[in-house]
């Protein structure tokens, strides 16, 4: 004969295991808002660069290699505890500091250059972006021949998300006063016409990053992959508008 | 002479070459090679170069730690099972024990960096792998004499390893350390103390290798002039060696077996 199985009213339960469960109850919910504030409080700022020297020196000899690491180590700092923090949260000037310390560590990386221009310069506030223009034309000041593509994009950065073509066009300046010993595809020295034509962002951006793409300055791969996806992206919202 | 140092130089080597000797290499290649690929994921520009550097520079100081540790290991060995008497009681003389522990240190040099040599190879071109083999092997050979003066002079095993290793950090950082005792100098200038460590130190730098010993790094990230930077180290690794050799005679031949 097979066993049938009801559920009895909830006063059959004991009173203490309904206390018990009320209690764990609220230690579960307790414990979790505690958890997701301390969380949100233990945001921890980069810490300010030591001077370039002392990396040099504890790098054992490697220390192309151990700038690299270091860029990598402030990459990841916008993930903690599993979670991406937004660029907003960011010291922008320690992050400065940062990518200028890297650079005298490893003067022929382009990378902290490419990480002012591409990625930190994606932030929603003037200021953050402002500082990321500083440090691309201090660099370029540094090392035109290595640094001018950025320079080109902070063109762009200073016209479409800080709307300030008076400095994008002296950033263009600079570009088109370099010497002519310093080897330039001719649309960089003419970054001025790109700036004062009436393109939009994405028709301007499209513009540099095909115009880079074929003038085969661009060897990385990485960096040519990244562009490229940048481009389709672009195109893609072009295309829809 | 020559068939007796072969015999002790082919029973100290296979001493030291054993199956979990041959393990733990394999599973230091594992970690090298999946770490740079982790690495190489999180970098978005120069990622390959990076990894590559990673690694080679994970494998070197693995390598580094896995000689010192098998050398000092094998010689302690005849410490305490009174080898030392019994070898001294043959007709072997004290050159010959240490031309064959110099001999089992430049064929385990060797075998270590052929895998090295083959995943450098894998990964980027045949001028690379072969600096970074040869200098990672000149390296090792430096080292690996540390180890053996540190051994043969003080005979216990984890003074000798924790000696080898101070000299190796003592030598690679020298950089370091005259950076600090620059940056010190306007503050300590006129003290007594710190004049006496600005001269020691000057001294020790005469008898401590520096950068242009070992392997460069920085090679996977720029174009250099491979032959002139290797011959440079082995020059240098040369005369030290001589130099370490000769102590290394003194010492041992200054001591008594009883």
């Amino acid at each position: 004969m097979k066993m049938s199985i009801q559920h009895r009213n909830i006063r059959q339960v004991p009173v203490y295991f309904l206390w018990l469960f009320f209690i764990f109850f609220a230690g579960q919910v307790f414990y979790h808002h505690s958890y997701s504030e301390s969380s949100g409080v233990a945001y921890k700022q980069l810490k300010a660069p030591l001077e370039s020297g002392y990396y040099k020196a504890i790098s054992f000899g490697s220390d192309k290699l151990l700038s690299f690491l270091l860029l990598m180590g402030v990459q990841l700092h916008d993930n903690q505890k599993g979670m991406h923090v937004s660029y907003r949260h960011l010291d922008y000037a320690v992050l400065s500091d940062w990518l200028l310390t890297i650079e005298k560590i490893n003067p022929n990386s382009d990378y902290p250059a490419f990480l002012a221009s591409r990625v930190y310069s994606h932030v929603d506030d003037k200021a953050k972006i402002r500082l990321m223009v500083d440090v691309i034309e201090k660099l370029f000041k540094k090392n035109p021949q290595k640094h001018w593509r950025r320079m080109t994009e902070a063109c762009l950065l200073l016209k479409h998300q800080l709307n300030d073509l008076p400095a994008a066009l002296k950033v263009a300046e600079q570009i088109a006063d370099l010497p002519k010993g310093i080897k330039l595809p001719f649309w960089a020295r003419d970054m001025k016409l790109v700036l004062l034509d009436e393109l939009s962002q994405f028709e301007s951006a499209q513009l540099l990053i095909s115009s880079m793409l074929k003038s085969g300055e661009i060897t990385d791969k990485d960096e040519l992959r990244f562009l490229q996806a940048r481009l389709l992206k672009i195109q893609q919202v072009l295309s829809k508008n | 002479m020559i068939r007796q140092t072969i015999a002790l130089f082919r029973y100290q080597l296979l001493g030291i070459i054993n199956t979990r000797v041959i393990i733990l290499l394999c599973l230091v290649f594992s970690v090298a090679f999946v770490g740079s690929q982790f690495i190489a994921e999180l970098a978005i520009l120069n990622s390959d170069d990076i990894a590559l550097a990673a690694l080679a520079d994970f494998l070197r100081y693995s390598l580094v730690i896995l000689l010192i540790i098998s050398l000092s290991f094998q010689v302690s060995q005849d410490y305490e099972s009174g080898q030392f008497e019994r070898l001294l009681a043959m007709p072997l003389s004290r050159v010959q024990y240490v031309l064959a522990q110099f001999t089992v240190l430049l064929v385990l040099a060797f075998i270590l960096i052929i895998p090295l040599f083959i995943i450098v190879l894998l990964l980027s071109d045949s001028t690379v792998a072969l600096y970074w083999a040869v200098a990672t092997f000149l390296e090792l050979i430096l080292v690996g004499q540390f180890a053996l003066l540190a051994i043969v002079s003080l005979e216990k095993l984890p003074l000798s390893v924790i000696f080898t290793f101070a000299i190796y950090l003592l030598s690679k950082s020298a950089s370091l350390i005259e950076l600090a005792l620059s940056r010190s100098t306007p503050f300590y200038d006129e003290e007594g103390s710190f004049q006496l460590i600005l001269f020691i130190f000057s001294k020790i730098s005469y008898v401590l290798p520096d950068s242009s010993y070992f392997a460069q790094n920085n090679i996977f990230f720029e174009s250099v002039n491979y032959g002139g930077i290797l011959s440079s180290q082995f020059v240098s690794v040369i005369i030290y060696s001589a130099f370490i050799q000769s102590v290394l005679l003194i010492d041992f031949y200054r001591k008594e077996f009883n």
